[in-house]
């Protein structure tokens, strides 16, 4: 089974700090792999833990600070790395990065048979790119993927989240998956994890080698652009309660209920 | 520029679409999700200030019958319903190849998806095949001027909600996706009946690929509750123990409220993930949402912006989620549990 997983380096959003001048201060924003393809990793060496003769490869588009994460990822356990990394890919929306992606996918490494990826990205959080990669290999997508149960016969069977629903669903490889949280924690790469990854590849690719033209990649083939970006606004009145507590809260509780309490 | 179409007698009226997610109420009768309602609510206001005003479509893609719930589309901004109808489409794949046929044929300016699990698995199968932009999760929809025409101005929160960004579309449709309760329906009926036409998709490269070998009830069916709830209590990491968590359980239970959590509850096993309130949970508009020991990451505050009172209770006088509530009580969320449930006894 030959897998990829795609992942993305995002900012650690949880802890932005802003300037007097209302902009996001960059100095010490720590950079940290999506969560989400985390757990696409896990899931990708579980179904190798099942078939030990698969392959992992990482494929990553980002600025040359994102072979962190594909060191992180070939620490974990995958095979070796793609990391495309031109400025000419940078300013990219979801749809000139799925089309950078995928072209990466078609004349670079070929030959496949799932691609992982997580759900989300914590910073954008749009969902869209593992979907829309998926559209333009005209392969079938599984989104929301919570576990894999088979991957033998050239067939997929999996868990997914429809919201009121839990599905199990069957698809024919090849196939993109979309994944959300494993069960399972991820475990923390160890020393000799790392040393082991040293001995692994990334192979560093840009637009020409990706055979797609200048104008199709980053901003110039993005079809989106920002127009204005801005802080939101706190509009809230923070009334500080200083005793009472219980009173306080149940008198507004009662004021929507219509007193039925 | 969008050629017209010659066959189409319709061809000067310029469309914005709306996808018409349906689902399955609780004894089986088909319903429309909620979030199609907010959407048409809101495509008629921008058909408005749009040029030469829209039309509003509602896209449905069913093979069984709706006339039973057809008019509460018009009912609610719809001009027009296409029903894209083909009995190969069993699959969201074959949802979207259906729809996307629907949108070479008919060129919409705009087409506005539910940020649903189906909406968010459709919506980039669809821009990515019409080649256009899709700006997801949007929190607000403006029509803004840009150079000699109008355009759909679609802001959302960006970098984990720290930053708002208003994204334009330079190709058509241009498509964005909302998440239900981010916007309001209206509360009057726009028109009782409306034009109607039955789209018949050739889905020429679509063979039906994904199969459903089982469904089972998503145990914590709490999505639609959320969404819709008046009151919801929400608990965090300062909640602690799964002990304190019951009490915050025995709280929304006598209060009539809807429980919920953070992702840091979530993540301690407090809570199941359905209950997540936040941006990769879910986003909500209660009357009043009360916070015990959930110190407000921006992931979380994303979420509960549109809820109309938020009381907070945390001991950190500092954490974010004080400055961006109604009502804040610095105190232990567990002590202030106990108060609560004594306070109700006494009654």
């Amino acid at each position: 089974m030959k897998i990829i997983v795609c992942v993305k380096q995002v900012p650690d959003t949880n802890d932005v700090k802003w300037s007097s001048e209302n902009t996001i201060i960059r100095e010490g924003l720590i950079n940290i792999i999506n969560p989400y393809d985390e757990y696409a990793i896990q899931k990708a060496l579980e179904i190798k833990r099942i078939n030990p003769d698969s392959t992992i490869t990482l494929l990553s588009m980002g600025p040359v600070c994102a072979k962190e994460v594909l060191e992180y990822g070939l620490s974990l356990g995958a095979d070796d790395a793609i990391h495309l990394c031109d400025k000419r890919f940078s300013g990219a929306d979801t749809a000139a990065t799925s089309k950078t992606l995928a072209y990466a996918i078609k004349n670079i490494i070929k030959d496949f048979d799932i691609i992982i990826t997580g759900q989300f990205a914590i910073d954008g959080d749009t969902a869209q790119t593992g979907p829309s990669l998926a559209c333009r290999l005209n392969l079938p997508v599984l989104t929301y993927v919570k576990s894999i149960l088979d991957t033998d016969s050239g067939k997929i069977v999996a868990k997914l989240d429809a919201e009121d629903e839990i599905t199990t669903v069957e698809a024919p490889l090849p196939c993109v998956l979309c994944v959300l949280k494993s069960k399972q924690e991820v475990k923390n790469p160890s020393i000799e994890d790392y040393i082991k990854a040293q001995g692994k590849q990334i192979k560093v690719v840009n637009l020409e080698d990706t055979g797609l033209c200048a104008e199709e990649a980053g901003l110039k083939g993005s079809p989106t652009f920002v127009q204005r970006a801005f802080r939101p606004e706190i509009k809230r009145w923070c009334k500080k309660v200083k005793y009472d507590y219980a009173k306080e809260i149940l008198s507004y509780v009662r004021e929507e209920n219509g007193k039925e309490i | 520029m969008a050629k017209k179409s010659d066959k189409n007698k319709d061809k000067d009226i310029k469309e914005i679409f709306v996808f018409a997610e349906t689902l399955k109420n609780g004894e089986g009768a088909l319903k429309f999700h909620q979030v199609v309602f907010e959407l048409l609510a809101k495509a008629q206001d921008l058909a408005e200030k749009y040029e030469g005003k829209l039309k509003v479509a509602a896209i449905v893609c069913l093979n069984e019958d709706f006339n039973d719930i057809k008019n509460s589309l018009y009912e609610n901004g719809a001009d027009k319903i296409y029903n894209v109808k083909n009995e190969k489409i069993t699959d969201y794949i074959g949802v979207s190849k259906g729809i996307t046929e629907l949108c070479k044929d008919k060129k919409p300016e705009i087409f506005l998806i539910g940020a649903t699990n189906l909406g968010r698995s459709i919506a980039p199968l669809i821009a990515t095949s019409l080649e256009t932009g899709l700006t997801a999760d949007c929190t607000k929809l403006e029509i803004t001027n840009y150079k000699d025409g109008k355009k759909l101005a679609s802001t959302r929160p960006t970098f984990g909600g720290q930053l708002m960004a208003t994204i334009l579309c330079k190709n058509l449709p241009q498509m964005a996706t909302v998440r239900p309760s981010v916007l309001p329906k209206r509360d009057d009926i726009y028109k009782k009946d409306g034009k109607f036409e039955e789209f018949i998709p050739k889905l020429e490269d679509y063979n039906e690929c994904i199969t459903t070998i089982s469904k089972e009830i998503n145990k914590n069916k709490l999505n639609s509750e959320l969404e819709n709830a008046q009151i919801i209590v929400a608990g965090g990491k300062g909640l602690k123990t799964e002990e304190n968590f019951n009490k915050l359980r025995k709280f929304a239970n006598k209060i009539g409220a809807t429980l919920a959590g953070s992702r840091g509850a979530v993540d301690m096993g407090l809570i199941g993930k359905e209950c997540q309130i936040g941006q990769t949970g879910k986003t909500v508009a209660p009357k009043i949402y009360i916070a015990f020991g959930i110190s407000g990451a921006i992931h979380h505050l994303t979420g509960i912006n549109n809820a109309e009172k938020i009381i907070a209770v945390n001991t950190d006088e500092n954490a974010p989620i004080i400055e961006n509530s109604d009502v804040a009580i610095i105190d232990d969320a567990a002590k202030v549990l106990d108060e609560l449930l004594e306070e109700l006894e006494k009654e």
